[in-house]
């Protein structure tokens, strides 16, 4: 019989059942109904302390209602400052950025000073080798090189009171002949032709003939001073020291000092200081 | 013959506590005191029942620092009665669970329910002996259920959620919930059936604390 009257219990029934819309059976209806019967005083023995939580709370707590927005004017001046602040930032991540790829593209040309770039095996443009060249000259004309990168890297590994190199005799030959012979590279033709290197030319006239500019730049590495300030590794991709995380405001500026405030600006926004100079100005 | 057990259901009729209670809410939402009190009356003897299921003796203690919370945080909710009916439970199964882990293994004796309370039906002279369960009595039927039928059960039929919200509490499909209920009803008609005839004595609430994880 218990089997039957469990089978009646279809999922309707006890849906209905469960909602106290069925009266049927009585035996679950009685024992849901005194289930759900109601509560007595001693089911509410906490209630004093819940409604002096409720108190406190309203008293610490302000009222939604009391919650002070700001009036439409003042949601227009909040927007408009986060707006700029927004852009500010993207145009600083951008700068960043932007900064970054100019450094590598700068001191990617300098690692062609190696032994190895003069086998050509990293061309590079024409119109940058100009470029640095016309910016050596420059520098040379202020009496220092355009790009001081040893000083540089000696800040930047606090070895700045190391004695600097000496300015050998013509400096910015030595960068001219960097530059002829990166932008030269499979075609040495070009490179003499362009008027940038015609004191270069001036010089290999003077002592081996118009073709041998190659010649004469080789001859002034081999004789340059030890102190080279570009042949070391200054790309941060290739370099072995830890690359530089000091602001550019806490290095020192030698082209500043001795070409004056016009000069050093030149110097900063032209191409021979894009490598190093560059990127501390966009930090 | 209007018999006591209906007649006690009657008393919950689920309109009248709703549109009660919803004004309740909404002063209650607002700071007023009032409100406050009438949704605790409304709510915390059925929380009180399901909690007994869970945790036994402990669930005083349970709904007690659940109300806490309640207190503090009842502005910070948004939603109607059913709502806020189904958040009151979810904060009370949470306390209840808290405070089984804190004393865990510590089984519930029969005993332990005694502090429910023991409202007898109104049939004093009822021809069966169901007509005389009292609330504390049912409440240990059900909860010798196993525990996924005992909640589902007690969560529908005496909380009065339906089954997206216990199944929301208990994290569970709707359907799993609907399902457990009704295994749950079916186990309770063939007990009620055997002893029918005969009082109806309590089982040992074997559900509290069963496996509180």
């Amino acid at each position: 019989m218990t089997a039957r009257r469990t089978r009646r219990l279809s999922a309707r029934v006890l849906e209905r059942l469960l909602i106290g819309a069925a009266a049927q059976p009585d035996e679950l209806r009685t024992l849901l109904d005194a289930a759900a019967g109601p509560g007595s005083t001693r089911d509410r023995a906490a209630e004093a302390a819940a409604v002096q939580a409720f108190i406190a709370a309203s008293q610490l707590t302000p009222l939604p209602s009391d919650t002070v927005w700001p009036s439409p004017m003042e949601r227009d001046s909040l927007s408009r400052l986060l707006a700029v602040k927004t852009l500010a930032v993207i145009a600083l991540i951008g700068g960043l950025a932007g900064g970054v790829a100019i450094a590598a593209t700068g001191d990617g040309g300098r690692r062609d000073d190696a032994p190895s770039a003069t086998t050509g095996a990293r061309p590079e443009l024409p119109e940058q080798a100009a470029d640095r060249a016309s910016h050596a000259l420059e520098a040379e004309g202020s009496g220092q090189l355009a790009t001081p990168s040893s000083t540089e890297r000696d800040d930047e590994h606090g070895l700045a009171e190391l004695p600097r190199p000496q300015p050998g005799p013509k400096p910015g030959l030595s960068g001219l002949c960097r530059a002829g012979q990166a932008g030269a590279g499979d075609n040495p033709g070009r490179a003499e032709e362009n008027p940038v290197f015609a004191e270069l030319a001036d010089q290999s006239d003077a002592t081996d003939g118009p073709d041998n500019l190659g010649r004469n730049c080789a001859d002034r590495a081999a004789d340059g001073p030890p102190g080279r300030p570009d042949t070391g590794p200054a790309n941060p991709d290739h370099s072995a020291g830890p690359p530089s995380d000091g602001p550019a405001a806490e290095r020192p500026a030698p082209t500043a000092h001795a070409g004056g405030p016009d000069r050093a600006a030149d110097q900063h926004r032209g191409g021979a200081a894009r490598g190093r100079d560059s990127r501390s100005s966009d930090r | 013959m209007v018999r006591g057990g209906v007649a006690v259901r009657h008393e919950w009729d689920r309109s009248e506590v709703v549109d009660d209670l919803d004004e309740a809410l909404v002063a209650a939402r607002a700071g007023g005191e009032d409100g406050f009190v009438a949704l605790y009356r409304g709510l915390q003897p059925r929380m009180l029942r399901y909690v007994t299921a869970l945790v036994g003796a402990d669930a005083e203690d349970a709904t007690a620092e659940a109300w806490l919370q309640i207190a503090r945080d009842i502005r910070t909710f948004t939603g109607d009665l059913d709502g806020f009916r189904g958040w009151v439970t979810a904060i009370c199964r949470n306390r209840a669970m808290d405070l089984a882990r804190a004393r865990s293994r510590r089984r519930v004796l029969p005993t332990d329910l005694g502090f429910l309370a023991e409202r007898a039906g109104s049939g004093d002279t009822a021809s069966t002996a169901l007509d005389t369960l009292s609330t504390r009595a049912a409440v240990e039927l059900i909860a010798g259920l196993p525990r996924d039928q005992a909640e589902a059960v007690l969560l529908r039929a005496v909380v009065g959620l339906d089954a997206a919200a216990a199944g929301q509490v208990l994290g569970k499909r709707p359907g799993a919930v609907r399902v457990a209920a009704h295994r749950g009803l079916r186990r309770l008609a063939r007990e009620l059936t055997a002893r029918v005839g005969e009082r109806v004595r309590p089982q040992p609430a074997a559900l509290a604390l069963r496996d509180p994880r």
